[in-house]
């Protein structure tokens, strides 16, 4: 997957428009807010198998870098700008203008991640407290990131499009939540057999649309408060559309979350699937037979289904010290290219024992270890592999 | 329509001994990653924490006033749910009516779990933290609090 660099012209812009954002006089009674977080990770992959010129994971320092500037106009209309460095370059994660009517009815319009699942509103480095995130919604520190071309859908996901969101209490104990949005959707060239998230992502199409339907989704949660510290939460996503210029491939997301917290205990638990068609005019190009009924021992028809799902429990141990334990995994069904590793079937589950530790106000350090069980050996011929984080995060 | 032939699947049957190997593997690896968790720990600068660069989630509760511990206690849970307490408390914000803002906005976030009420209590102790406890010793709060610094602050959401 080759990347164009981001446009000097892109950065020049964003860099112009927070700085003149930010220089926007008090006298104007205009309320701004810089933060930012950073992260640097070093992800120790001995058994990162593949080839040192085309690597299926990465073994060695990543770094996340992000600024956000938020910006009050009045107490309904504020914009927000959040310019992201990663492993993708420079990248333009938020960059909207919401207008709320009132809290049950809000629109927000530009780029942004739409509403979809809970984790993503943790994406940032300084929100979650491993170095990494679960599988579902991995970015690329998964061990045979390519095989899999990544997880179900990789976090951030922001897009240009328009969201319609609110909040709503019953008394003082019930809260819900919903949104619904039409954005320009996830893209690949004509005749994908997935998603390409490099070209969905990266400015090399200009952030334009690659097709003509926009891609629609919805989330509802209900949270419900159990005590002065407690609270529960259940919510369901989906969003579909189709992918490819000529409008006959589709892709259809779904999700559904549960989050208990106790005090400073957090238990997570969130399962994602994908349902992606994809192109099957030249059927060498896969590993089944595609004719038959789907998913019966004569084919396996136009289309696959990954899931992705993560357990997590997030607990203190001290004021400074939190201890983490997370179980996720991805689980493949259906066709798959003939060059990829993967089967009907292909799974892997990792389990992950982390603690994260607040050194100074704004910084953290976190240590994770990861062990992956593989359903195939794979190239490496290993089934089981071990990997490491040590990273530190700050905020501000 | 040409068919490929059928792969042979490879799958490891989860049998006794990959089970054994996995549980083994995750033990080593978890004592390991502890072990060195907390060599980082003790090697860390052994100074006691300070009120300005304190090493630990939100503020010690016994330097907040009496009168602003439960509005603390309120913070301390809503305002943890999707991030650590050090973006609100590291944030360099002071003014009341953006704290305001500010609360709001998250108390719009969702599933934030955070009432009119508890976005209340959460600005009340924010303003108390960032106009008093930061600018100086921890000790002096109540008397700066006590001069007036901090202004009134109101309870009433826009
Ligand atoms: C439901 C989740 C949620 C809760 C609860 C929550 N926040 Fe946030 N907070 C966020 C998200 C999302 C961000 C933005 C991170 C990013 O930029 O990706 C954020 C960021 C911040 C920031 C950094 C500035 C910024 O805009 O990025 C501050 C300060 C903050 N929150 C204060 C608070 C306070 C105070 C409370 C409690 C009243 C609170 N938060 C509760 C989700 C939450």
């Amino acid at each position: 997957m080759s990347r164009r660099p981001f446009s000097p012209l892109v950065v020049a812009v964003a860099v112009g428009a927070l700085t003149a954002l930010a220089s926007t006089r008090r006298a104007h009674a205009i309320d701004r807010n810089f933060a930012g977080s950073a992260q640097l990770d070093y992800h120790l992959a001995p058994h990162a198998d593949g080839e040192l010129d085309h690597p299926k994971a990465f073994d060695g320092a990543t770094t996340e870098v992000a600024l956000k500037l938020a910006v009050d106009f009045s107490p309904h209309l504020s914009a927000n700008v959040k310019l992201c460095y990663g492993c993708h370059g420079f990248e333009a994660d938020m960059a909207f203008v919401d207008y709320r009517v009132a809290d049950e009815l809000a629109v927000r319009f530009g780029r942004f991640s739409p509403s979809f699942g809970a984790f993503n509103l943790r994406h940032d480095p300084a929100n979650h407290h491993l170095s990494d995130k679960p599988l579902p919604y991995d970015m690329g520190r998964m061990l045979r990131m390519r095989d899999w071309n990544l997880g179900v859908l990789p976090s951030p996901f922001p897009d240009n499009g328009v969201e319609v969101n609110g909040s709503h209490w019953f008394g003082e104990r019930v809260q819900v939540d919903y949104a619904a949005y039409a954005v320009s959707g996830f893209k690949a060239g004509v005749g994908a057999l997935d998603l390409d998230f490099t070209a969905s992502h990266g400015p090399s199409s200009y952030y334009v649309e690659n097709n003509a339907r926009p891609t629609v989704g919805a989330r509802a949660a209900l949270t419900v408060k159990l005590g002065e510290d407690s609270d529960v939460t259940f919510g369901a996503s989906g969003m579909g559309g189709s992918y490819d210029p000529r409008n006959t491939l589709s892709y259809v997301i779904v999700g559904a979350d549960a989050a208990l917290r106790v005090g400073r205990t957090s238990l997570r638990a969130e399962w994602l699937a994908r349902r992606q068609q994809f192109d099957v005019s030249d059927p060498t190009r896969l590993k089944y037979a595609i004719g038959g009924r789907p998913g019966g021992p004569d084919g396996r028809g136009d289309f696959f289904v990954r899931h992705g799902a993560y357990v997590e429990l997030e607990q203190p141990l001290g004021p400074s010290v939190d201890l983490l334990l997370r179980v996720d995994g991805l689980l493949h069904k259906g066709n798959v290219a003939v060059s990829s590793e993967l089967v009907d079937g292909s799974s892997m589950l990792r389990a992950t024992l982390g603690t994260s530790w607040a050194v100074e106000r704004g910084l953290r350090l976190k240590l994770s270890t990861e062990v992956w069980r593989f359903s195939e050996k794979g190239s490496s011929g290993r089934d089981l592999a071990v990997t490491g984080h040590l990273g530190a995060s700050a905020s501000f | 329509m040409p068919t490929t032939s059928e792969p042979r699947r490879r799958l490891a049957a989860p049998g006794a001994r990959a089970a054994l190997r996995l549980v083994i593997s995750s033990a080593i690896s978890s004592v390991i990653a502890l072990v060195i968790a907390s060599a980082i720990a003790l090697a860390l600068p052994g100074c006691p924490p300070t009120s300005a660069s304190p090493r630990a989630e939100g503020v010690d509760e016994s330097q907040v006033p009496a009168d602003l511990r439960a509005d603390y206690a309120i913070f301390r849970a809503r305002c943890a749910k999707c991030h650590s307490l050090d973006r609100p408390l590291g944030s360099a914000i002071e003014d009341e009516a953006y704290w305001r803002e500010y609360v709001d906005r998250m108390r719009r976030q969702p599933a934030s779990g955070i009432s009119r009420a508890d976005g209340d209590a959460a600005v009340r102790f924010l303003l108390w933290y960032h106009r008093v406890y930061k600018k100086g010793a921890a000790g002096d709060a109540r008397d700066a609090r006590d001069a007036g610094a901090p202004g009134p602050i109101g309870s009433s959401t826009r």
